[in-house]
């Protein structure tokens, strides 16, 4: 199924045009990476694409279908999303957060399936948290409690899975954590996935598609051979970064020298 | 510092107030049958009173609100109010009849202690974040209220004197009360102008204040001792009479800015200004019966109050 | 539920029969023993059935509405210090009914709860339209500036009114009173109501602890979801309130002392709300009951004097984060 972004306008307030125009089409059983300067309108993308925000005009399609023709629990069994910054209240287990990814699948009254708990267990396996289960999600290091996070989303059974800023927050040991575990659950599953970025080198060592955006509006989109070359970056960050080739050709490494 | 809009005018068109206040409360109403006496000794004490108590109260928010570093803080809302009623009332059940004004005040004095202690306790630097504040404020208002309320229902011959008295009444003020606010009033006043350079840098928080030598704690509970004894005082006199010390010193900073030695006068005069005139119309609404002048201010204060939170 | 629920339900449960025994055995008049009390009950004849018995059942009623009632609103708010009292809902219930009260007389009068409803429904509006989508702080400070205003109002028409306004007091206090079974019918279809639709809604609701962004990824329809906590939690709230007063605090402290006991999920924590809340409430009562007789102190002076400091301490231990 695909996932397309048709001719986005959003604003937040009136007059201030957040998104103008965006097209982009997600490649199916990849990982894209969207990154851009700050304010230039990824996480609003994302919240667009998960219908989280109503677009001004235009509109995301799913297999061709428009995203508001999906009920609540169908959009939830479509696509999972992991909000930047998530906080899980004081007492909650892993194994709880967990089972909330169930949600969209269990009847009114809530009945735990046997489906449900192969799930929520295939969940905490690919997240390598099975030992931790019982542990209560704050007193997790920040690298676990992402993947704790990710583990809900998982158990959502998606075919699309959302990331805002998954690495932001983290030391750079958990970020490689975190993005190692996409890397796994894209190869094992198939999954889609999005991720909103901000180091350049997340998205060219570990996305197959790349996206940038700028002011609103998409720049250009390729995979990171494409897009991060000198010129490139200079002209999306704003910044002259040196481009050293990574273990393949079609994943460089991006180092930023200094300002214009 | 915010432009100062309009700092003359208000303190005149405060002033206004106060005098037209004054003119009603002296001349208007049904003459009475010994207009001296009326005169002398019922309506410029109450008069007085009425000034006074609104000066009190409008400095001891502003008080509460610099040591709290809350817009917010009010001592109706951080139960200061409420803890002087309860001890009060406590001291009518066991006492019985009307004791002197003096040990009203005492117990008032002794009530409004225990809530400025917690008060203390929880401005602490990073201990309660505002509105936590405010919250645990409340349910200590909520906790004195209910037990003054219970402690009246026990004590039903006297039920709506106490009643009309715990929402704030002006009537019945003589001059020993006058003095008696007059006497808190104006040493708290002067402390306070006198002190003010020293607690505008408690704005800046504890350990800002540190560095620049001045002592945090010892400087609150300073301020929150005067606002305390203010309090005390109103309540004692008038029983407790809310919402004042949240308009006033906002109303204040709006037209003077944020500096407490300009806002001070301005304070004063609002603060008079609001409830001499409340008390004006108390009586004067659904004459003959009486307002008790702590819901008007509430009708007015409340509302403000949302105001205030909407833009929070 | 897991094991450990059951035991620590089956033990408030059995507090409860225990103050229910103790309630119905001793008052002001004589105390009777358990066999007298049966006695009593089954033939439909004095202290115990005509006084006692119906108290009993509207206190416990009481406090499983206003528990259950201040246990949807902090989920709904997601603030731990969100209660009906504090909020302002039941002050506007207690206004409607003071005003139903001095302009119809007689408090048994049968649409006194729909009144109260009616009255809190409001306040509960407008602090909704004012404080929707505000910060979980700027929402509660909403209601109580509503509360202040109510409360306000009341105290103007209480003391403009005095004499008719006697019976509008006392009752106003939070106290039981002189409630017999005329109230426990008034009480009984809304208590019907909260807990059918607080099991209803408990499932649905729980992933609102994770946040309404959270909660609306996982398919959950706020727009529908949360006016159906507001109605419960108002209804709730109104009828405890046009029945007994503002008996504060047990829609405050009771959920936190219930999601102690019960784990975050609302499936069981509503249960043991109201469980714990009339647990409370009776207790208050037959407390003020009993301890001098023929003075009779009342129920919500206990719950203020017991609940308050109890909430004090959950506050200076950090444990109401906002």
């Amino acid at each position: 199924m695909s996932l397309e972004a048709r001719d986005l306008w959003f604003s937040y307030r009136p007059g201030v045009p957040i998104l103008q125009g965006l097209s982009v089409l997600v490649p199916q059983g990849k990982i894209t990476a969207l990154i851009g300067r700050n304010g230039c309108g990824k996480s609003t993308l994302l919240k667009l694409m998960n219908r989280l925000l109503e677009p001004d005009s235009g509109g995301v399609f799913v297999a061709g279908r428009d995203l508001r023709t999906f009920g609540t629990k169908e959009l939830a069994q479509t696509m999972a999303h992991l909000t930047q910054s998530p906080t899980a209240p004081a007492g909650l287990t892993v194994k709880e957060l967990v089972e909330f990814g169930r949600h969209p699948y269990r009847g009114f009254l809530g009945r735990a399936t046997a489906r449900d708990r192969e799930v929520v267990e295939w969940a905490l396996e690919q997240t390598a948290l099975v030992e931790l289960a019982e542990r209560e999600v704050e007193t997790l290091s920040g690298g676990q409690r992402q993947r704790a996070w990710i583990a809900m989303a998982l158990a959502q059974d998606t075919e699309y899975l959302l990331l805002d800023e998954p690495t932001t927050y983290l030391d750079i040991a958990h970020q490689l954590e975190v993005l190692e575990l996409l890397g796994q659950l894209n190869e094992s599953s198939g999954k889609t996935i999005i991720m909103v970025v901000h180091d350049p080198n997340h998205a060219s060592q570990y996305a197959h598609h790349v996206v940038c955006l700028a002011e609103g509006k998409l720049l250009r989109e390729g995979t990171p051979a494409e897009i991060f070359t000198n010129a490139h970056v200079e002209e999306l960050f704003g910044v002259i970064p040196q481009i050293f080739p990574g273990s393949s050709p079609e994943k460089p490494w991006c180092v930023p020298l200094r300002t214009r | 510092m915010r432009a100062a809009a309009g700092y003359r005018p208000s303190l005149v068109s405060a002033a206004a107030l106060v005098l037209l206040a004054g003119y009603f409360t002296l001349y208007g109403g049904p003459p009475s049958a010994d207009p001296q006496y009326s005169f002398y000794q019922v309506r410029l004490p109450r008069f007085l009173s009425a000034v006074l108590i609104g000066a009190a109260l409008g400095l001891a928010g502003t008080l509460l609100q610099l040591a709290t570093r809350n817009p917010l803080s009010e001592p109706e809302l951080l139960g200061v109010n409420q803890s002087a009623v309860f001890c009060v009332v406590l001291l009518l059940l066991l006492g019985g009849g009307s004791p002197h004004p003096a040990f009203m005040l005492l117990a008032a004095l002794l009530g409004g202690a225990v809530s400025g202690l917690a008060i203390l306790l929880m401005s602490a630097s990073g201990a309660f974040p505002r509105e936590r504040l405010i919250l645990a404020g409340l349910t200590m208002s909520f906790f004195f209220g209910s037990a003054s309320s219970g402690l009246l229902l026990l004590n039903e011959t006297n039920l709506f004197e106490l009643l009309h008295w715990t929402a704030g009444k002006l009537s019945g003020a003589t001059w020993l009360d006058t003095v008696l606010v007059g006497g808190c009033l104006l040493p708290a006043g002067v402390v306070s102008f006198l002190r003010a350079g020293q607690w505008n840098v408690l704005l800046l928080g504890d350990d800002q204040a540190r560095g620049l030598g001045i002592d945090p704690v010892a400087r609150r509970v300073e301020i929150v001792s005067l606002a305390v004894l203010l309090c005390a005082v109103c309540v004692a006199v008038a029983g407790p009479i809310g919402f004042v010390g949240i308009i006033v010193p906002h109303l204040a900073s709006f037209m003077a800015g944020l500096d407490y030695r300009r806002r001070l006068p301005l304070i004063l005069l609002m603060g008079a200004a609001l409830v001499s005139v409340s008390d004006v119309l108390a009586r004067t609404l659904l004459h003959p019966a009486e307002i008790p002048v702590g819901v008007l201010t509430a009708l007015v204060g409340a509302p403000y109050f949302l105001y205030r939170a909407q833009r929070l | 539920m897991k094991r450990q629920f059951v035991f620590r339900f089956v033990g408030v449960l059995s507090l409860l029969a225990l103050t229910l025994v103790l309630s119905l055995s001793f008052g002001a008049t004589d105390a009777l023993s358990p066999g007298a009390v049966v006695d009593q009950i089954l033939t439909g004849q004095g202290v115990v059935y005509l006084f006692r018995l119906p108290r009993a059942l509207t206190a416990m009623m009481v406090g499983l509405c206003f528990a259950i009632s201040g246990l949807l609103l902090q989920s709904l708010t997601r603030n731990p210090l969100a209660s009906p009292d504090l909020l302002g809902v039941t002050a506007g219930g207690g206004l409607a009914t003071v005003i139903a009260i001095l302009v119809g007389g007689a408090l048994a009068g049968s649409y006194i709860t729909w009144i109260a409803f009616l009255g809190a429904s409001v306040v509960a509006a407008i602090i909704w339209v004012l404080g929707r989508g505000a910060s979980a702080q700027r929402f509660i400070l909403t209601g109580v500036a509503l509360s202040a205003l109510a409360h306000a109002v009341i105290t103007l028409l209480l003391v403009t009114y005095a004499p008719s306004a006697a019976e509008a007091m006392i009752w106003l206090k939070g106290s039981l009173f002189g409630r017999g079974w005329v109230h426990v019918k008034l009480l009984l279809p809304w208590v019907g109501f909260v807990c059918l639709g607080g099991v209803a809604v408990a499932y649905q609701a729980n992933p609102l602890i994770l946040g309404p962004t959270v909660a609306t990824t996982l398919g959950i329809r706020l727009s529908v979801l949360r006016p159906c906590l507001w109605l419960l939690s108002v209804a709730g709230a109104a009828a405890a309130v046009a029945v007994s007063g503002t008996i504060g605090f047990v829609g405050l402290i009771v959920p936190h002392v219930a999601r102690r006991l019960a784990g975050p999920d609302l499936r069981v924590s509503i249960p043991f709300s109201g469980l714990l809340g009339a647990f409370f409430v009776l207790l208050a009562d037959t407390v003020g009951r009993v301890l001098s007789p023929p003075l009779e102190i009342p129920a919500g002076l206990i719950c203020a004097f017991l609940g308050a400091p109890y909430f004090g301490y959950l506050l200076v231990k950090g444990k109401t984060d906002i």
